[in-house]
């Protein structure tokens, strides 16, 4: 059975990139393109892990990963930015990974799969 | 005896223009002749001795026999007190009461006595006898007579008189006069001495000197005399002079022959006069007249009060003449002095002035040597420079000065006199330096080291005490100068140069060529001249010093800024960067999944892969940019094992190394001690290096890392050293490759080895480049293992054959 990923990013580009790669590599991928919008799906639905932008307008990916973690503290979260130094951030350390933005996602996919494969099904 | 006729020729006598002396004789000839009278006689009346002296009579004979009668003699007594004339009838029987007046008229009955007077002065009395008795008519007429001699007598002393103040006053003018005259003084005293002879009427004036400031009048003598030689240097003499000098005042000697001080000598003289010349005080002459001539109305040969007078008068005259020529010589030596110092002064402002302007050392120690050789400053022959170089210790020779032979000598100065230069177009010339340096002297001062350590050595000994030293070939000092040998001197100079205290080099001068001496006064001035000229050598080291400093302090200055506007451009560019990364990933992500849909060998995936290529060179971009401008603040600095990231860092290049056939060697120290540092900082540098080395080697080659323990500022390090050969770097731009940007290859961003050397600094570490262009390059870098100890500004030292 296919992991449930939830991706969130405020662009649209993005999310459909995001989206279209891990669904091809056998994700279900469900897109939020907020922090508020990512939680309510959480609550609702059967994600198995987070990929999260970090700079994002209302709330930004940090409060999200909070918000996120005090829902389900055993949530993977992958941070995933466009920013390097956030990852200085002791409050990014809550997050599973922290991935710097970039148009090759190799580096997400294996971390993704490295996450998921220990969770097992 | 007709009363007219008699009165009548009396008074025509008295007015022929003939001496006194002789109207008086011929009235009485006439009244003898002409009349009933017997022999008249004319007894002059001494004061000074009061004394009766026969003049002239009508009976020689008697005259000549006769002797000076005193005034309280009998019947002159009553001359001299009632001064009326007198008529004595009946002589004969009266002559008890008349005895002085008998031998006059031992036969007479009747006798007169007239005494010529006036208010002030008796001059004498005519005796005369007749034989028969004078009527009351005669006797008025005898009385008239005597009047009218008074009178004439009067007249002529009074003539006399006042001719004899005008001379002695025109004979003191020109004494006065003489004094004006700017002869030398010894002529001078030969005149004034001849002059005062005159004016004294002394047969002998001498003059003594003995005044110690006029060397040339010192003990001068000099003497005048009219008749004989009296011997000025006789024991009595000196004796008086003893006198005139102890007492400071003058001395009458009226007779010699009774005075106390003549006493056991035999004066030749009867009278004599002294008189000291005194000057601020003291006895510095004494002036001494011997023997007055007699004449006429004085015939006593000694000396009066009035002489004594004019003698102490021309004596003080003599003092101011004296006083005048130690003045004027005083006043010579001071202008000559003033001269000298006003040329000295002259000379020090002119080159301190020059000095001042001059900051160049060459300019400045050239200018000090010219001011020492040219013929308007102090006009050496040769003169050369020495500095002390503090780093070897030695006396260095700098600069010399000054023609190699005698023939060189004579074209050069006479070439110099051509120019016609004074001496400030000397110093102000900074370009024309044709005549220096390039003498043999020139090059033998140049070739001249002195170890400071020689004290013995006559310049260093000259420095060391502070004060010149003169030398010649021929003293024994100079033995000791074996560096100076060369320079083939046979007197000279050492001058040190100080600057405040501190002892700076030397001067050296010598007069080869004209052999001139070198006085003390040139070395006095000399060394004058050498402070100054000390004073400007440290002005121009510190100036250049200050230079320096400067030109430093701008690049310091040029490169804060430049830090500066890169600090400002990477926070822009971070910005910048980071709205870039989402169309950049959206662009490249799309082109990626695009080429999946065409087939290998399409022009659509040919353009998709450039794209996709492209979009990653530009991320690659973008994450340098941000982690040379990221502030990195959050260091994470732990003891970590250096051979550990060397080994990790290498893993991550396998792919490469093999792709490129790279050989890897390491030599990792076993023991190595764990450092304090980031680990990822470390490792990005080591990433940039071996990344560096792989770009540099992409046809194979040999990589080297080797670590060792080592020391950096005397604390213990580690250092780690990459080598690689491929080819090194262009020395040209050597010196660019850690600045941010520069970059020799294709592609590259420019920021890696600026990062490098940025994370190195953020671990007071230092980094060294050995650049070997053709071979390869070697990065040392040396790491403190306590990073905390050594929170100071890496510099980064780029060496090699450079």
């Amino acid at each position: 059975m296919s992991k449930n990923i939830l991706v969130v990013d405020d662009e649209e580009n993005i999310r459909l990139l995001y989206k279209e790669e891990l669904t091809e590599e056998g994700y279900n991928v469900t897109l939020a393109e907020s922090g508020f919008e990512a939680i309510d799906i959480v609550k609702e639905n059967n994600i198995d892990l987070v990929v999260l932008d970090i700079k994002m307008p209302k709330i930004d990916g940090i409060e999200t990963l909070r918000l996120l973690k005090e829902e389900r503290r055993d949530l993977p979260v992958i941070l995933c930015s466009a920013y390097g130094e956030y990852k200085q951030d002791f409050c990014t350390w809550a997050s599973d990974a922290y991935i710097v933005k970039t148009a090759d996602l190799t580096e997400l996919k294996t971390v993704i799969k490295n996450i998921t494969t220990k969770q097992g099904t | 005896m007709t009363d007219f006729k008699v009165i009548s020729n009396v008074i025509k006598m008295s007015h022929l223009d003939e001496h006194v002396e002789h109207k008086l004789w011929k009235i009485i000839d006439y009244l003898h002749e002409d009349s009933t009278l017997g022999d008249i006689y004319f007894m002059l009346y001494k004061e000074e001795n009061k004394m009766f002296q026969p003049n002239y009579g009508t009976e020689p004979e008697f005259m000549r026999e006769c002797e000076n009668i005193a005034d309280n003699d009998g019947a002159f007594l009553g001359i001299v007190e009632s001064k009326k004339d007198t008529f004595i009838s009946d002589f004969v029987s009266d002559n008890i009461s008349n005895v002085s007046l008998n031998r006059f008229f031992p036969k007479a009955q009747n006798v007169f006595a007239l005494p010529i007077f006036n208010s002030d002065r008796l001059f004498g009395v005519i005796l005369g006898d007749s034989s028969d008795d004078l009527t009351e008519l005669e006797q008025q007429l005898l009385s008239l007579v005597s009047a009218e001699i008074t009178g004439m007598i009067t007249n002529a002393s009074e003539f006399i008189e006042l001719n004899k103040h005008i001379y002695e006053l025109s004979t003191l003018y020109n004494i006065t006069k003489l004094f004006k005259h700017k002869e030398d003084i010894s002529t001078l005293c030969d005149k004034i001495v001849e002059h005062t002879s005159t004016l004294l009427y002394a047969s002998t004036v001498f003059l003594e000197i003995f005044s110690p400031e006029l060397e040339d009048i010192a003990n001068k003598k000099c003497a005048f005399n009219k008749e004989k030689n009296y011997d000025l240097d006789s024991d009595m003499i000196e004796g008086i002079i003893e006198d005139v000098k102890r007492t400071r005042g003058p001395i009458i000697i009226k007779n010699a022959l009774t005075d106390p001080r003549c006493e056991g000598f035999a004066p030749d003289f009867t009278t004599a006069l002294f008189a000291p010349i005194v000057y601020e005080s003291s006895v510095i002459g004494v002036v001494g007249l011997i023997d007055k001539e007699s004449n006429l109305f004085i015939s006593d040969k000694s000396f009066s009060e009035d002489d004594l007078r004019v003698l102490m008068s021309l004596s003080t005259q003599l003092a101011n003449i004296i006083e005048n020529a130690i003045i004027v010589r005083e006043k010579e030596r001071l202008l000559t002095e003033k001269e000298t110092q006003s040329w000295e002064l002259g000379i020090l402002y002119d080159v301190s002035n020059a000095m001042m302007k001059t900051m160049k050392l060459d300019n400045l120690l050239h200018k000090i040597l010219t001011a020492v050789t040219v013929s308007s400053g102090m006009g050496f022959n040769r003169a050369g420079l020495f500095l002390v170089n503090e780093r070897m210790n030695t006396l260095q020779g700098m600069l010399g000065i000054g023609p190699d032979s005698a023939e060189d000598a004579t074209r050069i100065w006479h070439e110099l006199e051509k120019e016609e230069k004074s001496f400030n177009q000397w110093l102000s010339n900074d370009t024309d330096k044709k005549h220096d340096g390039k003498s043999k002297f020139g090059e033998a001062i140049k070739s001249i080291r002195i170890s400071l350590d020689e004290e013995e050595d006559t310049v260093i000994k000259a420095i060391n005490n502070r004060r010149p030293v003169i030398c010649s070939n021929t003293s024994e000092c100079c033995e000791n100068s074996k560096y100076l040998a060369k320079l083939n001197s046979e007197v000279y100079a050492a001058i040190p140069l100080l600057a405040k205290d501190k002892i700076i080099g030397a001067i050296f001068v010598d007069n080869i060529i004209t052999k001139a001496p070198i006085t003390e006064e040139s070395l006095h001035f000399l060394t004058l001249f050498a402070n100054q000229a000390g004073l400007a050598i440290e002005n121009s080291t510190l100036y250049s010093n200050l230079k320096k400093t400067n030109t430093e302090l701008k690049e310091m200055q040029g490169k804060l800024l430049h830090n500066e506007k890169l600090a400002a451009l990477g926070e822009m560019a971070a910005d910048v960067a980071h709205e870039i990364r989402n169309p950049l990933m959206s662009i490249g992500g799309f082109s990626r999944r695009l080429g999946k849909r065409f087939e290998d060998g399409t022009k659509e995936k040919e353009y998709t892969n450039i794209i996709t290529k492209d979009v990653s060179r530009l991320e690659k971009i973008l994450n340098e940019i941000l982690s040379f401008s990221k502030d990195e603040r959050v260091d994470n600095f732990n003891m970590n094992n250096i051979n550990d990231i060397v080994n990790e860092t290498l893993i991550m290049f396998d792919n490469e190394f093999l792709a490129n056939n790279i050989t890897v060697k390491t030599a990792l120290m076993p023991d190595l001690p764990h450092a304090e540092c980031d680990y990822h900082q470390v490792k990005q540098v080591l990433v940039n290096l071996v990344n560096n080395s792989c770009q540099a080697m992409l046809n194979g080659g040999t990589l080297e890392i080797n670590t060792r323990k080592s020391l950096l500022r005397n604390e213990e390090s580690v250092v780690i050293e990459v080598s690689d050969t491929g080819g090194g770097v262009n020395n040209d731009v050597i010196h660019n490759i850690f600045n941010p940007f520069f970059t020799t290859k294709d592609g590259g961003t420019g920021l890696g080895l600026a990062i490098t050397h940025r994370l190195i600094a953020n671990h007071s570490g230092s980094i060294e480049v050995d650049n070997n262009p053709g071979i390869g390059v070697t990065f040392i870098i040396n790491l403190p293992i306590n990073e905390r100890i050594h929170k100071q500004p890496t510099k980064y030292r780029i060496g090699g054959k450079i």
